[in-house]
């Protein structure tokens, strides 16, 4: 090994890491930068998104050039994943679950592993990224598979099913996260569940139910027998917190979405924060943002864990931006509700949220009219996640300014499972003719906005923030771009060719940075805002990896 | 790598899911809510129309439903939803615009034969969500549903006892390194060995090198997978799987 700089950097960025965990006083910050990997979804277990590289920085970024790009041949559906770059190699999963490793250097393919489904199952087609660890690259599938393959020859090692599809009706559609030996992933079903397997042999583990079963805690906040199809859909991914071993996952909505008169009450645990212990899936707390959900808003998407000063005294906090347009800010030891803040300009299904958490002036869609509600179910932030950078202490949030007619429909009456339900239509918000998007630098834990970047379509990829002082992210329209930290202001941009729906990453090899981005359409939404954007017909769809690094004479 | 290569034929997949009974879903999806949920953006609710044409009383024909739904229209905006809804889903949205189109569901042909009313109870528990990992279903496949562990049913024990003690000769002794588990032979090809590890439930299916993976006769007990059932859900159970097995 030589001792570069960067290979220093490395090193104590490693220690800086991990000492944490082994840490006498609980009053060390928690760091979630990567380094010179990239070694988990959102970064590290802390989903700070965040690299403390700051080989490409404001100075020198107007230079950065394309290095490399891969077709992965798989069309369809696009390139909504996040990469994982471990030593050097590039891991990344297409819509049909297929994973390629990549030479992170020169973007040859190492191995290609295309994902079989069984006979009789339709091919999954979307995938928002993978887990690696204990040597092993770990996707879900949409049938409803949790598949293990080998890190270094590309060769399965084990799949299981998490329950029959056709007979759960479950699937999939997050991403997995490997802790302490277990690769824990999250599952639909007519009771959302998450569940963790052996990393070595795929055998079961434990498996937690979002929804009490009668007898149980929580199984009296649902009317009747409602609880039986009350979902809470398990469908992004969980943060980890190495020195509380908790890992923090979000659900989805009660069913049925939008119709509630038969389901009263707050429907535990739908639309919550859970804080599972990795070991044994047993609840430690849980803190349900939207008791009694009816606008389809879900907990999910980044639980960002940080620890920063909260009214005198330095908390260990979980913040959490929600799809309804308001962030919580939580004490990840306890549950305890610290405080929200509004990031969304459009929102009329609340008037806001009290100092103990409680949401003012519920504006609950009803039956028999049209319910114009902001922001719109897909949400006010879409799934791609937020990145928070510790030199500014703020969390860049990509804002998506659209709203719905939501129209409910009553239960047919014919079977016992249709209790229900609605649709909804996509709106521009009142005194707009469309939608809009704008990506906020906002104090992580006030919401006061520094600046905003403002974008006439949609945000729909996930943002990066580097120790450069860097924010990237990409547009719909096929630029990739990057924004000073500081000011918001645009310092580099390229045209990649296609839609950004994916994450991008950045990582170090051989001693030089590089910015890593999926390219491509990857979501029907993007297909279906052709509802407010008819030039959307026009996003192109594709299938890439693109890299980017300094010229050799730069770094 | 050369498995690169799609060795499994699309379409093919396509009629194999296009085959499966209909009735097998006990839990029918409500075909309007899928519409509502996926379609209404661009066809507008109950398909009245949108920015994409109307699709209510068109007199569309059922084979182009199909098709279209499955497959999408090249050179539109109109996806392929063959792969992107689960089955069910897929079924009951086609269905559902058949009926706006004044089609209703089809009798006869693809469709199963309905299960005489006392082989409910038992369909119920085999397939039962409630036992999780625990149910029938785990380890066999009827129709389709059910994850096919084990070798399709084609005969039906007469009674209790004969399903308790069902000879699982199928179920060997692996020995891989060091682990020793019960293990059911998925394939054996090109040097490679896919073991389904019956340690626990789920079963796991495991590659190894064929090397290494060393087969023994088995002591595994059906009996043993099927515990969580009394005598009188195992009687249930003997009478759908008389009527559901050909």
């Amino acid at each position: 090994m030589n001792w570069r700089p960067q290979t220093i950097l490395f090193w104590i960025t490693i220690v800086a890491a991990i000492t944490p965990i082994k840490a006498q006083n609980n009053n060390r910050a928690a760091n979630g930068a990567t380094a010179a990997d990239w070694p988990e979804y959102g970064g590290t277990g802390l989903a700070w998104r965040y690299s403390s590289l700051d080989q490409i920085n404001t100075s020198n970024i107007k230079r950065l050039t394309p290095a490399w790009s891969f077709e992965t041949g798989d069309y369809q559906d696009g390139m909504a994943s996040t990469p994982v770059v471990i030593d050097g190699i590039v891991y990344i999963s297409t819509a049909s679950s297929w994973v390629i490793a990549l030479n992170g250097a020169t973007g040859d393919p190492i191995w290609r592993y295309k994902y079989e489904p069984p006979v009789g199952l339709p091919a999954p087609r979307s995938n928002h990224g993978l887990a690696v660890g204990d040597g092993k690259v770990f996707i879900n599938t949409r049938d409803n598979y949790l598949v293990a393959i080998d890190a270094k020859t590309g060769k399965e090692a084990w799949r299981v099913a998490n329950g029959d599809m056709l007979n759960c009706r479950c699937g999939m559609g997050g991403v997995p996260q490997v802790v302490k030996h277990k690769v824990i992933v999250g599952a639909s079903g007519s009771i959302g569940t998450i569940t963790a397997y052996d990393t070595e042999n795929g055998r079961f583990a434990w498996r937690f139910h979002v929804i009490p079963k009668p007898g149980e805690k929580g199984n009296d906040t649902w009317d009747g027998d409602s609880w039986k199809y009350g979902e809470g859909t398990v469908w992004t991914t969980g943060s980890y917190d190495p020195e509380l071993n908790l890992i923090y996952w979000g659900t989805g909505e009660p069913k049925p979405t939008f119709y509630s008169a038969n389901r009263k009450g707050n429907n535990l645990y739908t639309s919550s924060v859970l804080a599972l212990d990795p070991d044994t899936g047993k609840l430690r707390w849980y803190y349900q943002e939207i008791p009694h959900d009816t606008w389809d808003f879900d907990t999910d998407y980044e639980f960002t864990l940080i620890d920063r000063e909260v009214r005198g005294r330095t908390r260990k906090l979980l913040v959490n931006p929600n799809k309804g347009g308001y962030t919580w800010v939580l004490d990840r030891e306890t549950g305890e509700f610290l405080g929200t803040y509004k990031f969304a300009e459009n929102t009329n299904w609340i008037q806001g949220i009290d100092e103990k958490g409680t949401l003012i002036g519920r504006n609950d869609p009803e039956i028999g009219k049209p319910n114009f509600i902001c922001p719109s179910n897909i949400g006010a932030k879409e799934w791609n996640q937020s990145a928070y950078s510790p030199r500014t202490g703020l969390l860049y949030t990509p804002v998506n300014e659209m709203c719905n007619d939501l129209v409910l429909r009553g239960p047919s009456g014919k079977t016992p499972q249709d209790r229900g339900g609605g649709t909804w239509i996509m709106k521009p918000p009142t005194g707009h003719d469309t939608g809009y998007s704008h990506l906020d630098a906002l104090d992580a834990v006030t919401g006061k906005r520094l600046w905003t970047y403002s974008y006439k379509y949609e945000l729909m990829a996930s943002v990066l923030a580097t120790q450069g002082d860097l924010v990237f992210t990409g547009d719909v329209e096929g630029r990739y771009f990057a924004l000073d930290a500081h000011t918001g202001k645009k310092l580099w941009s390229y045209q990649t060719g296609a839609a950004h729906r994916g994450g991008g990453v950045t990582y170090m090899m051989n001693g030089k940075q590089f910015i890593v981005t999926p390219v491509g359409r990857g979501s029907l939404i993007s297909d279906l805002s052709m509802v407010l954007w008819p030039e959307a017909s026009n996003w192109r769809v594709a299938s890439a990896v693109m890299a980017f690094a300094l010229p050799e004479d730069e770094k | 790598m050369s498995c690169w290569q799609r060795s499994t034929n699309l379409k093919h997949l396509a009629i194999v899911v296009l085959a499966f009974p209909v009735t097998v879903f006990s839990q029918a999806s409500n075909g309007e809510e899928v519409f509502g949920k996926n379609c209404t953006f661009c066809h507008g609710p109950g398909g009245a129309g949108g920015s994409a044409p109307a699709l209510a009383q068109r007199g569309l024909e059922a084979s182009y439903i199909d098709q279209v739904i499955n497959y999408g229209l090249p050179n539109t905006a109109m996806p392929g939803w063959g792969q992107r809804l689960t089955t069910p889903d897929l079924y009951a949205v086609r269905a559902f615009v058949k009926r706006l189109n004044g089609i209703s569901a089809p009798s006869g042909g693809n469709v199963a034969r309905a299960l005489p009313a006392e082989a409910e109870p038992g369909r119920n528990l085999f397939f039962d969500l409630d036992r999780e990992f625990k149910s029938c279903s785990t380890c066999h496949s009827i129709n389709g549903k059910g994850v096919a562990v084990a070798p399709e049913i084609k005969t039906v024990p007469s009674d209790v006892v004969g399903l308790r003690n069902l000879a699982a000769s199928r179920v060997r002794t692996a020995q891989v390194d060091r682990e020793t588990f019960p293990a059911v032979v998925a394939t054996q090809l090109q040097g490679e060995t896919r073991l389904y590890d019956l340690t626990g439930v789920p079963p796991v299916l495991r590659t190894f090198p064929s090397s290494v993976a060393k087969l023994s006769a088995g002591g595994w007990q059906h009996s043993s997978a099927i515990q969580a059932y009394s005598d009188q859900e195992l009687e249930r159970i003997l009478n759908f799987l008389r009527a559901a097995v050909p």
